[in-house]
């Protein structure tokens, strides 16, 4: 059995900031209703046994907290950025949330109509919506193909009932917690230790979530609101889980491809610059990736008229890196570029949070910048290419354009 | 409350100097990373637009990465990519705003650039034109997004004959009208030392000033003067608007503020947190986890050089008729003037901005954009003067600054984004 509750704790930053991170295995991967594991992670903020949601709301912001509490498609959990004198009132606020939540039925009823009216805010903005058809078309009936807030229907049925019963699995399944900042590692860590000792020891494994199979519609076209001749265009595929070695090879191709500084890379130069086929391009190789794959997405802010030809161009590009691959001078480039950027996201104490989160709920060493550069400077061109052969696919590309 | 050592803690640390051709150059050394952000300000935006080329200082801000004497069109993003840093620009109604961010053994590579790009652009026609479609573009998304639709139907409603009212892209027949000519023209009236702010932040090593002296020194030539606009003439009553789009009611509320200079602004930022910062906030409570009516709410002040406006922007529930949330919204601004704000709410908005501006700039690109903002717009000292108000002040101050500005239903404008229909 693994531990139920992996803790870091780590002394970073200038600003007299601490942020604190508690993320708990489940989400809507393991909901049994589309929308139930967002409605649980925000209803820990909505009551304890100790505090209404009047007072918790109250109280936090009295001493300048930034509390959430979360779901995503993995976790549930709970986040405070505070001041760093406050950094005992911080942790205990999450153990009490996050271990004594009280699920009233009347704010819940309330969180329903709230995530419908943020469903219907989402599908109203044109760009948004596109993508949403997109991620289904690529993942249903995953969950990564659905929205969080679930639907009309399904939100209609998720009970204060079904919310407790995920949050004791989550609280079983066990999970991180994290609090970097200007603290006091040492006092820190022992009031750790006196509240969250319901989370010690073992935790059973996760239960087996169906991976999604990639089977979606090649071409779709989607409805979106607006007057003018725009158009959004998404096209990718599946490729890999975030665990998967060939992440750092696609972090690289991602970067010859046009993740890179402003309109640097492959895609940019071809559709926007040279053919002016868009005025935004966009590419990532795992987006979205977790315990489950990731997805490539290229993304075109195009017109109708253009979308077409902008299509040509991605699968043009896309197969000019598989038939002629990379050169010496964009690896280095690329590779420069990711290990110049590293530095970028460890200035403060909440990014720290976050990346020692992502580095222990998924096994990773990316919060180690020097593990990071070693794999970085081990790539070498063929390394790259053959990735690119495993997980770029041009002819399996599913398309998603939204148009007037 | 923690505030005076930390919130001082940049200002005490900032160094400025000018050197002969009138740039300002503010030196902000910072170790906790090893990066540095070079960020350039011109005093030059949407309000220096010439009259039918709307949406110039935009255009020319595209058009900064399009060629200069030694830098082609799309290099200096390359260039940024084989350094491994960001670059990144923006342009508002009061400035322009450049910036590199590379890690610390690098960083003189952004100076290059500006000073080369600040000496003349190459504006090739091809470039020009190919640009321009890329802006008409943007123009066209921003229309179809529905917030980015509202606000600025409510923005030109606000300042009818003030230069906010414009947007920042400007319209498609602007941009038509608006070539080389004119951007040669804007670049050369403005985007000279002498009206240019220059922050380097981070970890800059040895002479930081003599690098940028070595950059910048050589260049000449003043900016010309900015003409001032008259002040925007507030709408009398409340002026309405109204569009229909989408599936979703959203309502945009902007009354006229002071500008960001005014003693009164900091007490009016109280006020506006009081009012929507925050679950607890009197706005919050009333439209979204009490009254729930609304998904969520917003509320914001604009810091500008001439008097500018409070925003509140809310999106209504499905089923909720607009014209409630409308009074609940109305009626929960007005009621600030019957029911000032306790002190314990004001106490509370107060550690929630101090906090807020901590969150905000930890990072050294943030930190930069503060003082190179400050020192562009105001003077250095600017921002913490205003934040020391803020903190100092106290419940019974704030009855006047409701009175004089939180009176929804005497002067402001209300956008609403209606549904077209049922989906």
């Amino acid at each position: 059995m693994a531990a139920r509750l992996t803790t870091r704790v780590k002394r970073v930053g200038e600003t007299p900031i601490v942020a604190v991170r508690l993320w708990l295995r489940g989400g809507a991967r393991h909901e049994a209703l589309p929308g139930e594991a967002l409605l649980t992670g925000r209803l820990l903020a909505e009551g304890t046994r100790r505090r209404s949601w009047r007072e918790i709301a109250t109280q936090a912001e009295d001493r300048g907290m930034v509390l959430q509490s979360f779901a995503t498609y993995e976790s549930i959990g709970v986040t405070v950025d505070a001041m760093a004198e406050d950094w005992r009132e911080a942790l205990d606020w999450v153990a009490e949330l996050a271990l004594e939540p009280s699920f009233p039925g009347d704010r819940l009823a309330w969180l329903r109509r709230q995530a419908w009216g943020e469903l219907e805010s989402l599908m109203d903005q044109p760009e948004v919506r596109t993508g949403r058809a997109f991620l289904e078309q690529l993942y249903h009936p995953h969950p990564y193909g659905r929205a969080l807030q679930g639907d009309a229907e399904s939100l209609r049925r998720v009970a204060a009932e079904g919310c407790a019963a995920l949050h004791r699995r989550a609280l079983d399944w066990g999970g991180l917690l994290v609090v970097t900042g200007l603290i006091d590692e040492e006092a820190v860590a022992r009031r750790i230790g006196a509240l969250f000792g319901a989370l010690a020891g073992g935790a059973p494994a996760l239960p087996e979530v169906a991976a999604p199979s990639g089977l979606g519609a090649g071409h779709r076209t989607v409805a979106i609101a607006g007057e003018t001749d725009q158009a959004h265009l998404y096209a990718g595929h599946l490729t890999v889980p975030r665990r998967h070695p060939d992440t750092v090879a696609l972090a690289v191709l991602a970067v010859i491809l046009g993740a890179g500084a402003g309109m640097s890379g492959r895609l940019p130069a071809r559709i926007r610059e040279k053919e002016g086929l868009a005025y935004h391009v966009d590419v990532a190789t795992y987006a979205g990736a977790g315990l489950d794959p990731g997805r490539l997405v290229t993304y075109a802010a195009t017109s109708s008229e253009t979308a077409p030809a902008a299509e040509r161009a991605i699968r043009e590009e896309l197969e000019r890196l598989l038939a002629d691959g990379i050169d010496d001078v964009e690896l280095e480039e690329a590779r420069s570029y990711l290990i110049g950027r590293d530095p970028f996201r460890r200035e403060t104490a909440r990014q720290w949070a976050d990346l020692l989160a992502e580095a222990e709920f998924y096994g990773l060493r990316t919060d180690r910048p020097e593990w990071v550069i070693e794999q970085l400077r081990a790539l070498g061109r063929r390394d790259v290419e053959e990735a690119a052969r495993r997980w770029i696919r041009p002819a399996e590309l599913k398309v998603t354009v939204g148009r007037p | 409350m923690t505030r005076p050592a930390e919130l001082r803690r940049i200002a005490d640390e900032v160094e400025v100097r000018r050197l002969d051709n009138g740039l300002v150059v503010a030196l902000l050394p910072r170790r906790h990373a090893p990066l540095v952000t070079t960020a350039l300000i011109y005093r030059a935006g949407t309000r220096d637009d010439g009259a039918g080329h709307g949406g110039t200082a935009h255009f020319l801000e595209h058009m900064m990465f399009k060629g200069s004497r030694r830098y082609g069109p799309g290099e200096i993003d390359h260039l940024t990519l084989a350094l491994g840093g960001s670059n990144n620009a923006f342009t508002s109604h009061d400035l322009t705003l450049y910036y590199f961010t590379f890690a610390a053994d690098r960083w003189q590579d952004a100076l290059a650039v500006e000073s080369d790009r600040m000496a003349g652009l190459t504006l090739d026609s091809e470039e020009v034109v190919s640009e321009r479609q890329v802006i008409l573009e943007e123009i066209a998304m921003y229309e179809g997004e529905p917030w980015d639709a509202l606000e600025q139907r409510v923005a030109a409603a606000a300042f009818p004959d003030h230069p906010y009212g414009r947007p920042v892209l400007g319209t498609r027949d602007e941009l038509l009208a608006t070539g080389a000519a004119e951007l040669r023209s804007f670049h050369e009236r403005f985007y000279r030392p002498s009206n240019a702010v220059l922050v380097v932040a981070g970890d800059v090593g040895d002479d930081a000033f003599g690098r940028v002296r070595d950059a910048f020194g050589s260049l000449d030539g003043k900016a010309v003067e900015r003409v001032k606009s008259p002040p925007a003439m507030p709408p009398r009553g409340l002026a309405r608007l109204e569009r229909r789009a989408g599936e979703v009611a959203r309502m945009l509320l902007s009354l006229p503020a002071p500008a960001a200079t005014a003693a009164d602004h900091p007490l009016l930022r109280l006020l506006v947190a009081v009012l929507g910062a925050g679950r607890s906030s009197r706005l919050h409570r009333t439209l979204v986890d009490e009254g729930q009516l609304c998904v969520g709410i917003s509320a914001d002040l604009n810091e500008s050089l001439d008097p500018g406006g409070v925003t509140v922007a809310l999106e209504v529930v499905p089923g909720v008729e607009p014209e409630r949330v409308e009074e609940a919204a109305l009626d929960e601004i007005e009621r600030l003037r019957r029911q000032p704000p306790t002190p314990e709410e004001v106490a509370r908005a107060q550690k929630i901005v101090m906090a807020d501006w901590l969150f905000d700039h930890e990072r050294i690109h943030q930190q930069a954009f503060l003082v190179g903002t400050a020192l562009a717009l105001f003077d250095v000292e600017h921002p913490w003067r205003y934040l020391e108000r803020l903190l100092a002040a106290g419940a019974d101050e704030l009855t006047a600054i409701a009175e004089r500005y939180l009176q929804p239903r005497t002067s402001g404008v209300l956008g609403w984004s209606l549904p077209v229909g049922p989906r």
